[in-house]
């Protein structure tokens, strides 16, 4: 690494960003200063807009256009960069070698067309760090010392064959290939169910205790900051709340702004439902549905499921174990190819046209990118109203009166009715989006992977407004998460689902941990490790 | 894959049986009788009493099969074809497949170069216009773009003919069909197609450098080449449809460039049938360009899945593996 | 990457291959065609079977349209072969209206229905086979069975051997000019026993041989060492056709083709300055005429058509529509050299004030908006062009209005023409058919009640009077007489308008020597006298 032997990996000094955008200018960072020292994991922990990934940009001279940097200086191992704010700065020699990086969406972050192995040969010979032959010989190695068993096969597949930890993990072996001084991790798990995420924090530790890896870790999760940090600092809206060794400022928080942080997450934490399930009247019933995608990609097998009425039902499960795919033949978005869907009894699966459009009306769906699934060309207001112009429910004025009602349900100030998505938070935006989805009086609303981006305070109210609101119109609610504390927290009964199929019948939320399944073991064994110590 | 194969070989006869049988239909309908454009070119003396003329036409309608029910006429010409028969031109008596198959090498030399001009242009344009976004040299190409592409191909050629041809001497005005001959239409007709390819290269690169891939290429330290490298191979995959879009259009489209540079391809063959409404003609070369798209269509699905794993590897994406 | 540039350079040697494959296709194999990929800047370096250093000669002519086909009697297909020297007829019209002997020795009139035609010994088919009264017989009586444009001249006519180098001629009506008749394209004379179809096997007279034929695109022709006549000294003639009349400029402007027929009048600017070529505009014996549907109500008074005729300027529409390059004619035959007399019969003058008393004496009066009314109803007339004649259409328009008419012009495929034409929807439309040729022929086809170009259905008892004296008229000044009687009457009748030539303009290079200029140009551009000399 570095041969320079001073303590500081990383210094940055009196960093200042802002963004100007429509000649209107924001600042988000102001006269930010840190030290990461040799071997050490620090922590950046901060919410959406903290300008915690501007601070990962700024290191890097990746910022978009649109920044202004009003001075700052760097410095990375030997090289020193008095001014950030100064045209010509040599950063593809500090990229790379000095700081490397990791994104939240590592899937992404490889080139779909180009096989692993590539991206490996690619890095090694443009550093000079090997020949094409060597270049096999440490990917191999750097793979395996990253957990990878069948490293040849991994080293041929292309980046969409791989799950997202997997391509988490390696973009981590191709950072670390390259020897940096310092590895930026931008929310590097937020993407990543609870298994992988676990895993790939694991390895961050045990690389740093075997090869002295300094990282720069920015997240918003605390049981993330928990989990790895050595520091942490807790940023809001581009100041330093507060800085200190990680278990003293998560169990001890000196500011004002980690501890609403922190009471946010146990309010969470906190059970709190909503109105008890009717036990024994059923609304949905799943009947052995299978679907197979392609005639030979199973990704359900034979399941089956009940949901009663006024019930929260958790589907736990990790990416890629078939939930998402069984919210969709429910919402009916897919066609099941074996089995039965019953809706009060009536089977859905396969209707079609006007009989379909009706029972659309009764099963709603909220995504979890709630920005992209609003026309962002529309108000608040047109938003809710789409659905009932759809399925022509209403006159003109019914309508808005309807839209304006449940927006106002979902806590959307008068003001913002106007507001079209680009000027409005995500939070503001699946609120939206749950009013879109209740302005038709569902009997089910299913939320898949609802909260999992937001921000720790907003997923709170969030959740506690889906409680509300189910208090007050009683509907049923399928939750389909990876996240077990939100489940747990939020729902009556949690089904946990593997590879298609659910390996037990749904269990009370508060008995889980009794379950014996082992899958089920591990994904709370995993949640628990992370969250040890917190309170 | 046999069924991809076969659902495909399918889908081709059904576009093709539709699409001659539209233009099989069109064509009658539309004013104009080739028997009586045959006979009757005017120019010379008129005849005094038409009653010969009448006969003479009706003989030779009744000779081509004219004078029958448009469905009779379909089923024979179908007929026909499956014993890979175009029938015969109504004018020059002359086979149809032979005729054709005798101007295709000129249509087919003319498209491709033009297209691989087209695509050197689109692409090194494009990139330029990507990388320097907003800047002078992206207003420029834009400039040159919206001239060229509002500019009418004819006028375009004249223009290319009256500096090549007549005032430096270099070009050579003839309807032969040679090498020599060749760079001045393939470089019009690319240049006139390039606009759209740049317009498009440059978008999707910008697209392309937008996504995280690229700033992770730039994090591990890679100069500015190798990144616009990573981009470039993305953004150049839906390009193929595009540029294969445009190929099926120059193959059936140079008609103007053809007539203009007066080069021996079927464009023209089939400009001077669809005037004298030789309808053996027309249906032989509506088939062949028919028939030429749904190749390309096939190619482009070749392609494609050449250059994007996730075509070829459909349906592994997300495996969980543990490893 | 990789794969990109081998589908590319596949495209590029694909492209590659289909060139040179296509030259071998056009090549035919014949001498005359070995060089067509020669470099373009050297458009005349075929090499030359005289190597010795000469001028290597080729006469280029370059045409809107060539034949289609090899076969004298497939429509027009003579009159290319006639025009680029490779067919003869017995009879040819020289540059001042007269009828030579050509492939006949002589002819003489033996009484008034019988004629004797004398042949030459020497004349010889290529193939060396004589061209005796039998094969001259055969050869006729296969224009006449084959080729309906030949019947006109043929049907009249009986033709006997009296020897094997006399013909005798016996006509269904007196004084029947045979010379003439026999002196049109659609009888050359022709091999009935070989086969047209192929370069190889063709066999004709003239003094060029086609040594290479791509139908509707180029014909080579080579001297015939073995012609009857006077023999040509260039050695190869290429006749081309390029059908974009704008390339058809361009094409004479590079100083490629020798001899460019067909240049568009609007182009005449840009030969202005040019000091190597040279326009020749030879009046052609074709009279554009606008034929009036007398069925129409408003078109049945004579007084209207009259009106219609004095009120065409066609000293503007000279200049308008044809770029000074023709002159007025005011009645039909005035094209015809023959007839020059009669060019200003009739409407002597433009005289818009006539017209305008000869509409208000119809009963069409002029109101407040410029137009003629009867009834109630505006005098309209709706003129249909196609082709190269939309200026002309316009012009009328324009003129046709200033005098109250509502003229609407229809530009468009001729194929509409034909349909209104056959529908009787129809006003008026523009046609040029020759005026040349024997008078009751080309009269009658006008003007009696069933002629093929009677398209308005014009129908005069003094007009089919005086053309039946004509059928029977003996001598030469009483038939000239007649015609320009007929000629009279019906301008009068106006049912048709005669206005102007059609002009032919020819762009010749002036490295040509002895071009002949000829009111049937597009027949007659190739004669033994023609000399090239170097630029």
């Amino acid at each position: 690494m570095s041969s320079d032997n001073r303590a500081e990996a990383l210094e940055v000094k009196g960093l200042q960003v802002a963004y100007e955008q429509n000649g209107r200018r924001t600042t988000v960072l102001n006269s930010l200063d840190f030290k990461l020292g040799k071997g050490e994991i620090l922590v950046l922990l901060g919410e959406s807009g903290s300008g915690k990934s501007t601070i990962a940009k700024a290191v890097t001279g990746m910022l978009p256009p649109s920044a202004r940097i009003g001075g700052g200086s760097l410095r990375v191992g030997a090289e020193r960069i008095p001014d950030l704010g100064k045209p010509g700065i040599p950063w593809e020699r500090i990229r790379g070698r000095g700081i490397a990086m990791l994104f939240q969406d590592a899937q992404s972050a490889l080139n779909p067309v180009m096989k692993i192995k590539d991206h490996f040969k690619e890095s090694l010979l443009y550093h000079g760090l090997a020949s094409a032959e060597g270049a096999a010989a440490i990917s191999v190695a750097m793979l395996e010392r990253l957990n990878f068993k069948d490293v040849r096969h991994i080293l041929e597949c292309y980046p969409f064959q791989l799950s997202g930890g997997m391509c988490q993990r390696i973009c981590l072996a191709l950072a670390l290939c390259l020897e940096p001084a310092v590895l930026v991790a931008d929310e590097p798990t937020s993407a990543l169910d609870t298994v992988s995420q676990k895993e790939v924090l694991d390895l961050l530790r045990k690389l740093q205790r075997e090869m002295g890896l300094t990282v720069l870790l920015i997240t918003h999760d605390i049981a993330v900051a928990n989990a790895v940090g050595n520091r942490v600092i807790v940023l809001n809206k581009g100041v330093i709340e507060e800085e200190g060794e990680t278990r003293t400022v998560l169990t001890r928080p000196g500011s004002a702004y980690t501890r609403e942080l922190l009471a946010a997450r146990n309010r969470i934490a906190r059970p709190a439902r909503g109105l008890p399930p009717a036990a024994g009247k059923p609304v949905l019933e799943i009947v052995r549905l299978s679907k197979t995608f392609g005639g030979k990609k199973r990704v359900l097998r034979q399941v089956d499921l009940t949901l009663n009425e006024r019930e929260i039902l958790g589907i736990l499960g990790q990416s890629g174990c078939g939930k998402s795919t069984l919210a969709k033949c429910v919402a009916g978005l897919e066609r099941p190819s074996e089995g039965r869907i019953l809706l009060r009894g009536a089977d859905i699966g396969h209707l079609k046209g006007k009989a379909r459009r009706e029972t659309s009306k009764r099963i709603q769906l909220v995504f979890q990118d709630a920005r992209a699934s609003l026309n962002p060309g529309r108000t608040a207001l047109q938003l809710v109203q789409e659905p009932l112009q759809y399925l022509r429910i209403g006159g003109k004025e019914e309508r808005e009166a309807l839209a304006a009602y449940y927006l106002h349900e979902v806590g959307i100030a008068d003001e913002a009715l106007t507001r079209r998505p680009p000027q409005l938070s995500t939070g503001q935006c699946q609120r939206i989006a749950i009013a879109r989805a209740l302005v038709l009086r569902p009997d089910i609303l299913i939320c898949d992977e609802a909260v999992s981006a937001l921000d720790m305070s907003v997923q709170a109210q969030i959740l506690e407004l889906l409680q509300r609101l189910q208090r007050q119109f009683g509907f049923s609610i399928l939750m389909i998460s990876h996240d077990i504390r939100v489940l747990r927290a939020f729902c009556h009964h949690i089904a946990v689902m593997s590879n298609g199929s659910f390996g037990e019948r749904k269990q009370e939320s508060g008995r889980l941990h009794e379950s014996r399944q082992p899958h089920t073991q591990l994904l709370l064994k995993c949640a628990g490790d992370m969250e040890d110590g917190l309170v | 894959m046999h069924t991809v194969l076969l659902r495909k070989l399918l889908e081709a006869l059904l576009t093709l049986f539709f699409a001659t049988l539209i233009i099989f239909a069109l064509i009658r309908l539309a004013p104009g009788d080739p028997v009586r454009l045959m006979l009757g070119h005017p120019g010379e003396i008129a005849a005094q009493g038409t009653s010969a003329y009448d006969e003479k036409v009706a003989e030779l309608r009744a000779e081509l099969g004219l004078d029958r029910n448009i469905a009779v006429q379909y089923v024979t010409w179908l007929g026909r074809l499956a014993q890979g028969d175009l029938g015969t031109s109504i004018f020059t008596g002359k086979q149809v497949g032979s005729e054709i198959a005798a101007r295709l090498p000129a249509t087919v030399t003319l498209s491709l170069s033009a297209l691989l001009v087209q695509i050197a242009l689109g692409l090194i344009f494009g990139m330029v216009a990507a990388l320097r976004s907003g800047k002078l040299a992206d207003q420029l190409i834009r400039v040159a773009c919206v001239a060229l592409a509002s500019t009418p191909a004819f006028v375009v050629g004249l223009v290319a003919l009256a500096l090549f041809a007549v005032k430096y001497g270099v070009y050579e005005i003839s309807s032969d069909f040679s090498a020599a001959r060749l760079w001045l239409p393939a470089l019009t007709l690319g240049v006139l197609g390039a606009p759209q390819l740049v317009r498009i290269m440059r978008a999707n690169l910008l697209t392309e450098f937008g996504k995280i891939y690229v700033s992770s290429a730039q994090s591990r330290g890679l100069d500015r080449k190798r990144v616009v490298r990573h981009a470039a191979r993305n953004a150049l995959i839906p390009l193929v449809t595009m540029v294969a879009l445009s190929f099926a259009g120059l193959i059936g489209g140079a008609v103007v460039i053809e007539s203009i540079f007066s080069w021996p391809g079927i464009g023209k063959y089939a400009l001077d049938s669809i005037l004298v409404k030789d309808y053996p003609v027309i249906q032989g070369y509506a088939l062949v360009a028919v028939l030429m798209v749904v190749l390309i269509h096939f190619l482009v699905d070749v392609v494609y899945s050449a250059l994007d794993p996730r075509i070829h590897h459909k349906g592994e994406a997300g495996r969980e593996e543990k490893a | 990457m990789r794969k990109l540039w081998s589908v590319v350079l596949l495209g590029l040697s694909l492209a590659v291959a289909g060139c040179s494959g296509g030259n071998s296709n056009t090549g035919n194999g014949s001498p005359a065609s070995s060089s067509p990929a020669g470099s373009a800047t050297q458009s005349e370096a075929s090499p030359s079977p005289q190597a010795s250093g000469a001028e290597p000669q080729e006469l280029v002519v370059i045409g809107q349209e060539i034949n289609a086909s090899l076969d004298p009697v497939k429509p027009l297909t003579s009159s290319y072969l006639r025009n680029i020297g490779a067919g003869e007829a017995l009879f040819k019209v020289n540059a001042g209206g007269e009828v030579e002997p050509s492939l006949a020795e002589s002819a003489t009139e033996v009484d008034p229905t019988t004629w004797e035609i004398k042949l030459r010994p020497e004349v010889r088919f290529w193939s060396g086979k004589a061209v005796n009264a039998d094969a001259v017989i055969a050869s006729l009586e296969r224009s006449k069975s084959l080729d309906l444009q030949a019947q006109p001249f043929l049907n009249d006519l009986t033709i006997t051997k009296l020897d094997d180098y006399t013909l005798q001629v016996r006509t269904n009506r007196e004084h029947l000019p045979v010379p003439l008749n026999l002196s049109y394209y659609q009888t050359i004379i022709h091999n009935d026993e070989a086969s047209h179809e192929d370069v190889a096997t063709m066999d004709l007279t003239g003094m060029y041989k086609v040594t290479e034929f791509a139908p509707k695109q180029k014909m080579v022709l080579a001297i015939n060492e073995d012609y009857w006549g006077r023999k040509p000294t260039i050695p190869t003639v290429v006749f081309e056709e390029i059908s974009d009349e704008q390339t058809r400029v361009l094409s004479a402007l590079s100083g490629r083709s020798h001899v460019t027929l067909n240049v568009p009048v609007s182009s005449l600017t840009q030969f202005k300055d040019n000091k190597e070529v040279y326009l020749s505009a030879a009046p052609a014996a074709s009279t554009q005429t606008i034929y009036l549907n007398l069925s129409q109500p408003q078109l049945q008074d004579v007084r209207v058509r009259q009106a219609l005729s004095w009120g065409a300027d066609r000293d503007e529409l000279v200049i308008l529509a044809a770029e000074g390059q023709s002159t007025p004619v005011t009645t039909w035959l005035g094209s015809n050299p023959a007839y020059a007399a009669a060019k200003n019969a009739v409407y002597s003058q433009f005289d818009a004030d006539k017209a305008a008393g000869l509409l208000d004496e119809a009963g069409w009066l002029k109101e407040s908006d410029g137009i003629r009314y009867k009834d109630g109803k505006p005098l309209t007339v709706r003129l249909m062009t196609w082709g190269g004649d939309k200026a002309l259409g316009e012009a009328l328009q324009s003129q046709w209005t200033r005098i109250g008419v509502k003229a609407e012009v229809q530009h468009g495929d001729y194929s509409l023409i034909e349909t209104a034409r056959e529908s009787g929807d129809w006003d008026a439309s523009i046609e040029a058919w020759s005026t040349f040729g024997e008078e009751y022929a080309v009269l009658s086809g006008q003007y009696s009640s069933d002629g093929g170009a009677n398209y308005g259905g014009y129908k005069d008892e003094e007009t089919s009077r005086l053309l039946e004296e004509l059928k029977k008229a003996g001598d030469p000044q009483s038939r000239h007489d007649l015609a320009l009687q007929i000629n009279e009457r019906v301008a009068q009748q106006a049912p048709v308008i005669s206005l102007f030539p059609r002009p032919q303009v020819t762009a010749v290079s002036g490295s040509l020597q002895g071009f002949e200029e000829h009111f049937r140009q597009f027949e007659n551009v190739v004669n033994a006298n023609l000399t090239l000399t170097a630029q």
